[in-house]
């Protein structure tokens, strides 16, 4: 543990060198090898250092060839052990690895180039940026990148200790099949693989966070989590609690500890020490983790001006936010109503399973009515207001990058694109969701994936017929989640209902103001007849009484839709939200489904044109080595999307709790306020009849 | 012989009072300029003080033609010495108050003294509603009466409606009061309702008896003095004009009215009716709104009552706010019925009123039209007579003729003239006393409207206040208390309406423990508290536990004021 600590209080030093190397790698074009030959380094290195971490390094460095496609010949021996472990699943004798493996690479590999050119208009764009720091990190590149590799696998060991036990349990129940020597090969594979995604991750996650250059960090990010919760599925409670953690961390200590690692190590060394430290040894203090401090944030939405012409009109709100976590801890952009859609929907996208504070709805008409547009930017400056009180959130480089960039919409179609977020194709429903291959497979996968034209896709592909076969359908195991989601289903309905009901009173109010003040009109007429002196001072002063009604009801009226009609309308607006967490756990179920009916036929398929294959054997036919490498892709996305799966639902769980508490405390306030507002109003409107009686009558 | 001969011509033209009259509404001079009125004036004042023996004559057949109303016992002699032409018309006019309405020289004479006991509503529900039977007693010295007293009468509104429709006929001098409407907004068959009809009609029966020419009419001792449900007039009403006679004489400008007080009176009283008409309009209209309020509030307290929350408590204080939120709701609409019961009925007895009056100054006019006519057909008649006289050689069948239609028409324009005199007499003295009847009848409509108002508004806030420590209570943290607000927190001082005052203003207000307790208690306790005792564990509100501590509470302090004059008793 102690040596863990160590590394970690070196962290943000090789961090930010690690980081920049990586990238400029990256945008050398020359990855592959740069990448091999680093981490040969590295792991040369640390044999001397600790051997186990080494090999995991290797591992790690093998699995990062295997994804990318490159050469992995030094590394070839080391693959076996991924492919071990795949064939494995598929049947149990260890035999052929090393020819399967082989095969399986090729496959892989064109399918991973076709990704590269999938991405490939985004590195190009910032790679002039890069360029300096690329420079400038190389001359100081081997000591740090030296130092990376370790606490990386340091990390990585520790989770892997972790991650022991629970494997068993995954390796019976949730493969169903019977595994003697599965055990190992299964736990040095996923070492390697979350090797190689921790390796890449952070770093990289840095760097994209700098320079706003963000398609690969993320979805490294996400191989590493799919990797590994997808085999530890009892261990997904304690994955789940670190889950978030490999994303803040970048982000919430980033700007702060990039900024202030030149001038003021200590700070920040500290900050990051406590990040790593976190990462390293996840299991100690969870809540610490989880809820790191929020950074006070202060927003506001102002100055909503009408832009553009007639066909493309619309208004621009300006946004002014002050934090530590802004650059220069302020900044002012002008963004409209579809940039905050946007917003929402990329950190739905990045965040699964939690609730993002909602935009407000679209609306066609009237969209340029002054009411409208001040309630528009009172709801909007709400949602930044909360997404800033989110602790998690408000370090989001989306939500960042939101209040700081100066060419939005450039930079959000990059990292829409970047994302597979989908967040420009926005669902008018604020509970539907997009699921991002890329998030959910990792940026190569995916990218056969969208090839292929989704997930669901390609289900269909194997066979090449109409199969009028009915969509797979998923049935939620969970219980909870059914009963959940059901009551906020029902609670949103009442609650749309009450919404309802809340504005028919606010407009009857509004009209009995209305007659009220035409009645307290005529009693002015009549009183002008002057019939006798007296009655005509009553029926004045009886039209004033009126008068005042009408104010005070007017008042309350506004009182009434400010208080209780602003809690509902935002709080059916997040139910909207929460329901879309379910949503995405049902979209991963049903992927899984898709994916593991896929699994099932190719394996049955496999099957029976190898009736007597045997994994110790070599394999020979080049097509049973394809079909063998489909079925290892199919089991590798299986097992990632059951991860997230899993994740997912200990989120929402997690999410829900949080979120009832504060919405029924939230809802509870506003109707102390609303109540109030009534007994004072009502307290105003005896005052005033008593005042009346007692003057004139 | 005289007089036969008056009567005899004079007869036709009083059975047919428009034959002679419709042809010159096709005169379009019949308005004179005032300077030729003044003439007229004289004119009438001269033939006045000649044709003194006429007098008595006119006024009989007046009696008998147009007052039949007026028992003749009543008829004191009339006074025909001649007037002195007065300089100043005001004088004239008191004199001729004095000479011309014997009934009001003794205006204490006779009395009767009417007490509405009951109201009945029997019957289909049309009749109950339209045609209750009112019970009274009644006692009276008015000759006219077989008997002094008379004991739990009965009458059905029909019957009162006959009454009311021969009285306003017959005696155009007065401004009849109209009838109270029969049913309030209460709705039938409460006793709010009861109530407000019986006083109703029991100030009715005192504004007709306070009219020494209602009184005398025997048409009401007819009606007092018959069987129930079976009175009709017994006297022919005479009939006015009527119709599209009268719709066309409506649209042509009024004669000129040397009173001003009157001929400012009549459009006075029309655009108090057009007014009050459309204060009623709007205050229906704002009841309605009302109403779709209330339906409106009763939805969101059951969509409250009926939100699922995370556990029994959250639900139970849901459903409880619901229900406070629906009971809110209900005594919004109880407030939507009572402006109705109170301003809205109260207005529609005006406007009746007004309507009445408004008519009764028509009448008046077509009077003043008549006997315009008369004045001219006179003048002509004399125009003839002298002519005759100028001659030389008069034929003196001729002569006769022209002096018999002389006397004629001077007959019947004394006549007009008298009674014009009359009806504007009259109309002065009762205009004044409709005038402090619509005071005190609007101020009476406003005051009962704002007590209810008050006293549902109360209501309204204790309800309020009683859900009020429950929603506090649902947050560990205080709710708005913790904002700083301690004095809100405190529980007792959550009941801001006490023997004490109201907790909200400096004005010293005590109120009644009773008043507290209706307050305190409202229509729909039952539905609230029926919930909160069906849950286990769950307090009752603090509404019921304060006034029952209150109940025990009657202190000394609070008694005095209560003993003592308070604006809040007194209602």
């Amino acid at each position: 543990m102690n040596y863990e600590n160590d590394d970690a209080l070196r962290a943000p030093v090789w961090d930010d060198l690690n980081q920049n190397e990586n990238e400029s790698t990256t945008n050398t074009t020359a990855s592959g090898n740069n990448n091999n030959f680093n981490f040969r380094t590295d792991t040369n290195l640390n044999i001397s250092h600790d051997t186990i971490d080494g090999l995991s390094q290797t591992f790690a460095n093998i699995g990062t060839s295997d994804h990318f496609g490159d050469d992995s010949n030094e590394a070839g021996e080391k693959n076996t052990s991924e492919g071990d472990k795949l064939i494995n699943l598929l049947a149990p004798e260890d035999n052929l690895l090393a020819d399967i493996e082989k095969d399986v690479v090729p496959g892989v590999m064109i399918n991973g180039g076709s990704g590269d050119l999938l991405f490939g208009g985004s590195p190009s764009l910032i790679s002039p940026i890069l360029g300096n720091e690329a420079l400038k990190l190389n001359s100081n590149e081997t000591s740090p990148s030296k130092r990376t590799s370790k606490p990386h696998s340091l990390f990585n060991a520790s989770t892997r200790l972790r991650r022991r036990k629970p494997n068993y349990g995954n390796a019976t129940t949730e493969n169903g099949k019977p595994q003697l020597v599965k055990d190992t090969n299964n736990i040095s594979d996923s070492d390697s693989s979350t090797q190689v995604t921790s390796l890449d991750d952070d770093p990289l996650g840095k760097a994209q966070k700098e320079n706003e250059f963000v398609e690969e960090p993320l979805e490294y990010d996400n191989n590493k989590r799919k990797d590994v919760n997808g085999n530890i599925s009892k261990a997904s409670l304690l994955n789940q609690m670190d889950e978030p953690l490999y994303k803040l961390s970048p982000r919430k200590f980033q700007p702060t500890s990039n900024a202030n690692a030149e001038i003021s190590g200590n700070n920040s060394n500290k900050i990051s020490k406590k990040d790593k430290t976190n990462i390293g040894t996840p299991d100690q203090d969870q809540s610490d983790t989880q809820v790191p401090d929020a950074v006070p944030f202060k927003i506001d939405v102002t100055d909503p001006i009408k832009v553009g012409d007639l066909t493309s009109a619309h208004i621009e709100y300006t946004v002014n936010s002050v934090s530590e976590l802004l650059d220069s801890n302020q900044s002012q952009v002008t963004r409209r109503y579809t940039d905050f859609r946007w917003l929402y929907r990329q950190l739905q996208s990045n965040h699964w399973g939690k609730v993002i504070p909602p935009p407000p709805e679209k609306q066609a008409v009237g969209r340029f009515k002054r009411d409208f547009i001040e309630n528009r930017r009172f709801q909007m400056e709400t949602m930044l207001k909360r997404i800033a009180h989110d602790s998690l959130l408000q370090r989001d480089q989306d939500f960042l990058m939101f209040l700081k960039s100066e060419q939005f919409s450039n930079d959000s179609k990059l990292r829409a694109y970047a994302t597979a977020s989908g967040s420009y194709n926005d669902n008018n429903d604020l509970s539907e969701v997009h699921m991002s291959e890329v998030e959910l497979l990792g940026p190569d996968d995916a990218a056969i994936v969208l090839n292929n034209g989704g997930i669901d896709a390609e289900q269909n592909k194997g066979f090449m017929n109409f199969s009028l076969t009915s969509q797979p359908k998923y049935n939620e195991p969970d219980q909870y989640y059914i009963q959940e989601r059901e009551r906020f289903v029902i609670l949103e309905e009442q609650l749309k209902q009450l919404y309802r009901s809340l504005e028919l009173i606010d407009t009857e109010r509004n009209e009995l103001a209305a007659t009220v003040f035409e009645f307290s009109k005529s009693i002015e007429v009549l009183a002008k007849l002057e019939v006798t002196r007296k009655s005509s001072d009553l029926l004045n002063s009886f039209a004033e009484l009126h008068n005042s009604i009408r104010e005070s009801l007017e008042r309350n009226s506004l009182q009434q839709s400010l208080t209780l009609g602003v809690t509902l309308d935002e709080y059916i607006r997040t139910l909207s939200s929460v329901r879309a967490i379910f949503n995405q756990r049902a979209k991963l179920g049903y992927f899984l489904v898709v994916v593991e009916g896929d699994l099932r036929k190719k394996k049955a398929q496999f099957d029976k044109t190898y009736p007597d294959f045997k994994p110790s054997a070599p394999i020979k036919d080049e097509h049973c080595r394809t079909m063998l490498g489909e079925c290892l892709v199919l089991d590798k996305r299986y097992n990632a999307i059951k991860e997230k799966w899993t994740v997912i639902a200990d989120n929402i769980k997690r999410e829900i709790k949080h979120y009832e508490v504060e919405k029924i405390e939230e809802f509870r306030n506003s109707m102390e306020i609303s109540l109030e507002s009534s007994i004072e109003s009502q307290k105003e409107f005896i005052e005033l009849w008593e005042t009346f009686y007692q003057n004139n009558l | 012989m005289m007089s036969n001969v008056t009567y005899d011509d004079h007869d036709p033209l009083a059975d047919n009072p428009f034959a002679e009259h419709s042809s010159a509404v096709t005169e379009p001079s019949h308005i004179h300029p005032p300077d030729d009125d003044e003439e007229e004036e004289q004119q009438q004042q001269q033939q006045q003080a000649t044709t003194t023996t006429y007098d008595v004559n006119s006024n009989e057949t007046q009696s008998y033609t147009s007052q039949e109303a007026i028992p003749p016992v009543d008829t004191p002699p009339v006074d025909t010495s001649p007037v002195d032409t007065p300089p100043d018309q005001g004088t004239e006019r008191t004199i001729d108050i004095a000479k011309l309405l014997p009934e009001r020289k003794n205006v204490g004479k006779y009395t009767l003294i009417v007490k509405v006991t009951g109201l009945e509503r029997v019957g289909s529900i049309s009749n109950k509603k339209e045609n209750p039977t009112l019970i009274f007693d009644c006692s009276t010295n008015i000759p006219t009466f077989r008997k002094e007293k008379h004991k739990n009468l009965r009458k059905s509104t029909q019957e009162f409606q006959n009454l009311f429709k021969f009285l306003n006929n017959s005696i155009p001098e007065s401004f009849i009061p109209s009838l109270p409407a029969p049913y309030t907004n209460y709705g039938i068959n409460n006793e709010e309702d009861h109530d407000s009809t019986v006083s109703n009609y029991q100030q009715w029966f005192n504004r007709i008896c306070i009219d020494p020419l209602v009184l005398r009419s025997e048409e009401l001792a007819f009606f007092i003095e018959s069987d129930y449900n079976s009175y009709i007039p017994i006297n022919k009403p005479t009939t006015q004009v009527s119709g599209l006679k009268r719709k066309t004489l409506k649209q042509l400008a009024p004669p000129y009215d040397e009173v001003i007080e009157l001929a400012e009176f009549r459009p006075m009283v029309k655009s108090l009716y057009v007014g009050i008409q459309t204060v009623q309009e709007k205050l229906l209209k704002a009841s309605k709104s009302r109403r779709l309020l209330v339906q409106e509030e009763n939805e969101f307290g059951q969509k409250f009552g009926i939100l699922s929350g995370n556990n029994e408590n959250e639900e139970r204080l849901y459903k409880r706010y619901g229900k406070v939120m629906t009971a809110v709701g209900d005594i919004n609409s109880i407030i939507a019925t009572m402006d109705m019961a109170t301003l809205y009925d109260g207005l529609e007895w005006i406007v009746k009123d007004t309507y009445v009056v408004k008519e009764a100054l028509t009448n008046r006019h077509f009077v003043m039209r008549d006997l315009v006519q008369a004045q001219q057909s006179c003048k002509n008649k004399q125009e003839t007579v002298r002519k005759l006289r100028s001659k030389r050689d008069t034929d003196p069948i001729k002569a006769d003729n022209a002096l018999r239609g002389l006397k004629i028409v001077t007959t019947t324009e004394q006549n007009l003239t008298l009674k014009l005199q009359r009806i504007t007499g009259n109309m002065l003295i009762e205009r004044k006393q409709w005038i402090t009847w619509y005071e005190q009848w609007l101020a009476k409509s406003i005051k009962s409207y704002t007590l209810r108002r008050i006293e549902y508004e109360r209501k309204k806030l204790s309800l309020l206040e009683r859900v009020r420590s429950e929603v506090r209570r649902a947050d560990m943290k205080g709710g708005l208390s913790r904002l700083g607000r301690h004095t809100v927190s405190h529980k007792h001082d959550e009941i801001s309406q006490s023997t004490g005052g109201d907790s909200w203003t400096g004005e010293v207000r005590h109120h009644s423990q009773q008043e507290i307790n209706d307050v305190s208690h409202t229509e729909f306790d039952k539905s609230l508290t029926i919930e909160s005792n069906a849950l286990p564990g769950a307090k009752t509100g603090p509404g019921e536990e304060s006034s029952t501590r209150d109940s025990n509470m009657l202190d000394a302090k609070s008694a005095a004021h209560m003993l003592g004059i308070s604006t809040y008793n007194g209602r």
